[in-house]
């Protein structure tokens, strides 16, 4: 086998539909058009089972098959000669392949038409390049790369991840960074709530509206997908996926119950991916990209993706860990700013852990605890300067004990604030310490 | 989906795959360059480029079986017709216009689902064989749950 199946492996990615030609026992062939070929190894690839179908009957009757896959750029074909081995209903290969029904599935509200029954498994016997087929012949550089630049880049983007001293400044840095290397234009970063199962946006990069607060449920959309399947997973050429769908949206439905925050997205994305981010075997969020221009998430920008999702994760756990750990002592400081016209509204909503400010919806959960207690302690006694090791140790804001992703909440709480231009600030004022800014007369009520 | 709607999809641009078997049942899978359907749909005409339908062709000489699935990919429309397989022939000059429409179709279409025009114009699309087939049954292949009826036999 002069063609290597890893060599084909952006030919699987459902641009083109794959072709497939089966045969009865009795001699009659059928051609017939695949949803989804899969690569298992270097000897086999994978087809969805959703239908019982002739291609299937034939299958069973006899095994072999030529699958016909197309490259998506220059549309250079290759004919695979296959015999089918077996199906899987379980299993790595059938759980990769189910969650990519459950994507289209989630887009399309198909759920129970796009269920997978089962993985069919070929061993590949031969592969063909067709000749002659085209005069177009581009350079290839998405598929596959093994170049040494790959490894510089990732380097020197590790390098630069390797050297921030905040969260936020992590945040930041890692999608400016992939936007400058890999020309990525548009990403959300989103960070997991275990107890509620769901995601808050804590960064983006490229929309015009942050959305620093929007939250996605497990298993909504792309996103809530990864979440809840810890698994990268994407979707390339939308438009021909989701042919049938009118609007999508990249991970939120429309029905909003209670205060939310959009979601930024791109109108028309032609391609998302969506990656975990995880440490030590613990799930801590979402890096989701999307395109508006067609483009593929080849395996190069998968690995990128997965590494930099590696990278972040370590670095999330390693300086929320140093936040932890951190005994700074707390300096009270006294210094009171002058309270300012004009009146700013604060309204915290007990039984929702909601909190508005001037009637307008800022943010709920922890972060909405945080910022009563700092504007009422503040109200009360004239202190503007807090520390996290104080927040820590307060009562009644109720914090996990194990793990309270301290650093991060007030991350979200910081920016929902920018991003309102809110008359409230929180400042840093060193390791583990802010200063809470507040220009205006505070008037206080609780409650619906 | 009925025969005048079949029609209309091959007239706006159609994918085209062809299925054939060998001697020991191993099927092969080619692309066509284009379709001639009679009006009462009891004969077609598949237009292939030989050089990439070697093996389809020594399948047709071994045995006359032969299947043809047409999608058209902005909307996943798709049929498929199985028949016999009377004659292989050289493409006529007067059919090459036909062919030349089918190909602009398709090149055309497959731009509608994000193939850059540089790689659909790429493609060597003038085919130079013609294969007459008897058609025997139509079936729709549509996704969703009319998948795999029959339309009817002519």
């Amino acid at each position: 086998m002069s063609i290597k199946l890893a060599q084909l492996d952006c030919c699987f990615e459902g641009v083109i539909p794959s072709t497939i030609a089966t045969c009865s026992q009795d001699g009659t062939p059928n051609a017939s058009y695949l949803s989804h070929v899969y690569r298992v190894d270097e000897k086999h690839v994978a087809t969805s089972f959703q239908f019982f179908n002739r291609t299937r009957a034939n299958l069973m009757e006899n095994p072999y098959a030529a699958i016909r896959v197309r490259h998506p750029v220059n549309l250079q074909s290759y004919r695979l000669r296959t015999k089918y081995v077996r199906s899987e209903d379980q299993g790595p290969v059938f759980d990769q392949m189910s969650v990519k029904m459950d994507v289209i599935a989630a887009y399309e509200g198909m759920g129970s038409i796009f269920k997978l029954k089962a993985v069919d498994i070929y061993e590949v016997l031969e592969i063909e390049q067709e000749e002659g087929e085209t005069d177009y012949h581009p350079p290839m550089t998405d598929c596959p790369s093994e170049s040494r630049e790959d490894l510089e880049l990732l380097r020197v983007i590790s390098d630069k991840m390797n050297q921030v001293m905040s969260l936020e400044e992590l945040f930041d840095q890692s999608m400016q960074l992939l936007n400058r290397y890999l020309g990525w234009t548009h990403m959300i970063l989103l960070l997991a709530d275990e107890d509620e199962k769901l995601l808050v946006t804590h960064a983006s990069f490229g929309y015009a509206v942050g959305g620093v607060g929007a939250e996605v449920k497990w298993g909504e959309g792309l996103i809530g997908l990864c979440a809840e399947h810890r698994r990268l997973l994407q979707v390339n050429a939308m438009a021909e996926v989701f042919r049938y769908a009118k609007a999508v949206k990249l991970g939120v439905s429309s029905e909003a119950l209670t205060p939310r925050i959009p979601l930024p997205g791109l109108t028309n994305p032609a391609s998302q991916v969506a990656a975990p981010i995880k440490a030590h075997g613990e799930f801590i969020g979402v890096l989701a990209v999307e395109s508006e221009t067609k483009r593929n998430w080849g395996p190069r920008d998968q690995l990128f993706l997965s590494t930099i999702t590696n990278m972040l994760g370590v670095g999330i756990s390693a300086l929320e860990a140093k936040g932890r750990a951190m005994k700074v002592a707390s300096q009270q400081d006294s210094h009171t700013l002058k309270e300012q016209n004009p009146i700013l509204r604060v309204r915290y909503v007990p039984g929702d852990d909601f909190i508005f400010v001037n009637d307008q919806y800022l943010i709920k959960n922890i972060p909405a605890r945080i910022l009563w207690y700092l504007l009422q302690t503040f109200s009360k006694s004239g202190r503007s300067e807090f520390s996290n090791m104080e927040l820590r140790a307060e009562k009644s804001l109720n914090l996990p004990e194990i793990k309270d992703n301290l650093e991060t909440r007030l991350i979200l709480l910081r920016k929902r604030l920018e991003e309102q231009a809110s008359a409230i600030r929180l400042v840093s004022s060193g390791r583990g310490k802010f200063r809470l800014e507040v220009s205006g007369r505070l008037d206080f009520s609780s409650g619906e | 989906m009925d025969i005048n709607e079949l029609k209309d999809i091959i007239k706006l641009g159609v994918s085209m795959v062809v299925a054939t078997r060998d001697a020991q049942m191993r099927p092969d899978i080619c692309d066509g360059a284009g379709i001639n359907i009679s009006s009462d749909a009891s004969k077609m005409t598949i237009f292939l480029v030989q050089q990439r339908a070697t093996r389809t062709l020594a399948n047709i000489e071994n045995n006359s079986s032969i299947a043809v699935s047409m999608s058209r990919p902005p909307t996943y429309a798709a049929a498929q017709i199985k028949g016999r397989v009377t004659r292989v022939r050289p493409v006529d000059p007067t059919e090459q216009p036909i062919a030349q429409e089918c190909a602009t179709a398709f090149q055309r279409e497959i731009q509608l689902i994000g193939v850059t025009r540089e790689a659909a114009m790429g493609l060597r699309l003038v085919p130079d064989i013609a294969v007459d087939v008897s058609i025997e049954n139509i079936f729709i292949q549509t996704p969703g749950p009319k998948a795999g009826q029959s339309m009817g036999s002519p």
